[in-house]
């Protein structure tokens, strides 16, 4: 017999799913009101059905432009030859340094300092305004950020240092780059859900970098900062508490946009498997996530 | 009573309903499946035999009924191929950037098994269901399972190989 115990291994890391809130929420609902009837639309007779998929095909060939526009190329990170630095992007063309390239809805941070390098014809390039547009598979549009390209620093052609206004929402954004209202370069990512957070304090990594099994050290932002011990829970969505960690407070600072003081605290937490999970953190109930 | 047991059994087993249906169906899109599944056994719950585990029971309930589906819509049989690869391309794109390029390699690996390694795979292998309760849910014997099973760990690595995917240690 051979020795399938890796292979049993990996299958069994393979990612679980879990519907979201809402999506639960709407199903609890229906199973609260009664709704048994097994005759639902999910198995509609085939001429429904048939209908149904050439509403669909109608629909996506009327919205072909639309639908290319999100197709445009994966980004992915690559690292400059002439400078030990990885960026985001589509390597000869266009790059986005930040101090994490995985971007979180919501955020402020990760986008708070952006370096754009761009590669082509400097001629093009230097002195021409530029604006970076994101869509989402909805349809929604946010101008993260625009402004004037100037020469390049070191191997590329032209550079910008920005800012990004945060992510409204998690999922595959495309972003499209565009030199004087012509566009430059296209290329989508996956932007994480927000970081968990309560009324007064906030998560700053994202539950889906943590790896597995191991003590993380995990960083909290607080706009109260009393207290130099505060106690974090980690609870599964049956409510049962996994771990109880003592965080420390580890410094303060002020928050420039919004003028007021703001506290770290920080500490380890494990979490053992995939799975949905929230926090209680110093008495307070983040919302559920996943990591 | 039942409902409040469907609830339950809701909120204890939703992970494990939604995981084999992405998997079984190949699309993330399985929010309607889930419900009907929850549905239906909320309809039948005077015939749970109470031995039995409600995770298997539910499993089985969402496997009969997307068996249902594809046998009695034969126009969707028709089409289906084109409609889900078109769905399917939806976890390729979105979920497995969460995924590590082994997990992307290998999750590619088992949508090419046939349909009952593929499904032996996902309740054995991937839910970490028992033999036995794989047997209730396929309806087969424990023996026919376990060599089954072994099949499709088989046929898997080679599919694995063939492709040339890096996974070690073997």
């Amino acid at each position: 017999m051979e020795d399938f115990n890796n292979l049993e291994k990996k299958l069994n890391k393979l990612p679980k799913y879990s519907l979201k809130k809402e999506q639960k929420e709407r199903i609890l609902n229906s199973i609260r009101s009664k709704q048994t009837s097994s005759k639902k639309l999910v198995f509609a007779p085939p001429i429904i059905t048939l209908i149904g998929i050439c509403t669909v095909l109608l629909f996506l060939f009327l919205t072909k432009e639309d639908y290319n526009k999100l197709s445009a190329q994966s980004g992915a990170v690559f690292t400059l030859p002439d400078r030990n630095q990885a960026v985001l992007g589509v390597e000869g063309k266009l790059g986005i340094l930040a101090s994490n390239e995985q971007f979180v809805a919501e955020d402020r941070r990760r986008g708070a300092k952006v370096m754009l390098y761009f590669w082509g014809d400097a001629n093009e390039l230097v002195g021409k305004s530029y604006r970076v547009e994101a869509e989402n598979t909805k349809g929604k549009k946010v101008e993260l950020s625009q402004g004037m390209l100037s020469s390049g620093l070191y191997s590329e052609d032209a550079h910008s240092l920005t800012s990004f206004v945060p992510f409204p929402t998690e999922g595959k954004w495309q972003l499209s780059f565009y030199v004087e209202d012509e566009l430059f370069e296209a290329f989508t990512i996956n932007v994480f859900p927000p970081f968990p957070k309560t009324e007064h304090y906030t998560m700053f990594d994202s539950p889906k970098e943590i790896p597995l099994g191991e003590a993380y050290e995990v960083s909290l932002e607080s706009t109260i900062g009393e207290k130099e011990k505060i106690e974090v829970k980690l609870v599964d969505k049956n409510g049962n508490v996994v771990e109880s960690v003592t965080f420390n407070r580890t410094g303060n600072a002020i928050d420039a946009s919004a003028l007021q003081s703001i506290y770290y605290y920080s500490g380890k937490l494990t979490f053992h498997k995939q799975g949905t999970w929230w926090l209680m953190i110093d008495g307070e109930k983040t919302g559920l996530f996943e990591n | 009573m039942e409902r409040d047991r469907i609830e339950k059994w809701f909120d204890l087993y939703e992970r494990d309903i939604t995981s084999f249906l992405i998997y079984y169906t190949g699309t993330m899109d399985v929010e309607d499946l889930v419900q009907e599944t929850f549905l239906r056994a909320l309809n039948k719950i005077t015939k749970f035999n109470e031995n039995s585990h409600p995770k298997t029971w539910l499993i089985s309930i969402a496997r009969n009924m997307v068996i249902d589906h594809y046998r009695k819509n034969k126009v969707w049989n028709k089409v289906k191929d084109l409609f889900l690869q078109e769905r399917s391309f939806s976890i390729d794109t979105e979920q497995t950037v969460i995924m590590n390029q082994e997990s992307i390699n290998l999750y590619k690996a088992i949508n090419k098994l046939p349909k009952q390694y593929k499904e032996v795979i996902i309740l054995r292998g991937i839910m970490d269901i028992s033999s036995k309760e794989v047997s209730k849910v396929m309806k087969s014997k424990e023996n026919y399972v376990n060599v089954m099973y072994y099949r499709s760990l088989k046929k898997l690595k080679i599919l694995m190989e063939k492709e040339g995917y890096e996974y070690g240690g073997f």
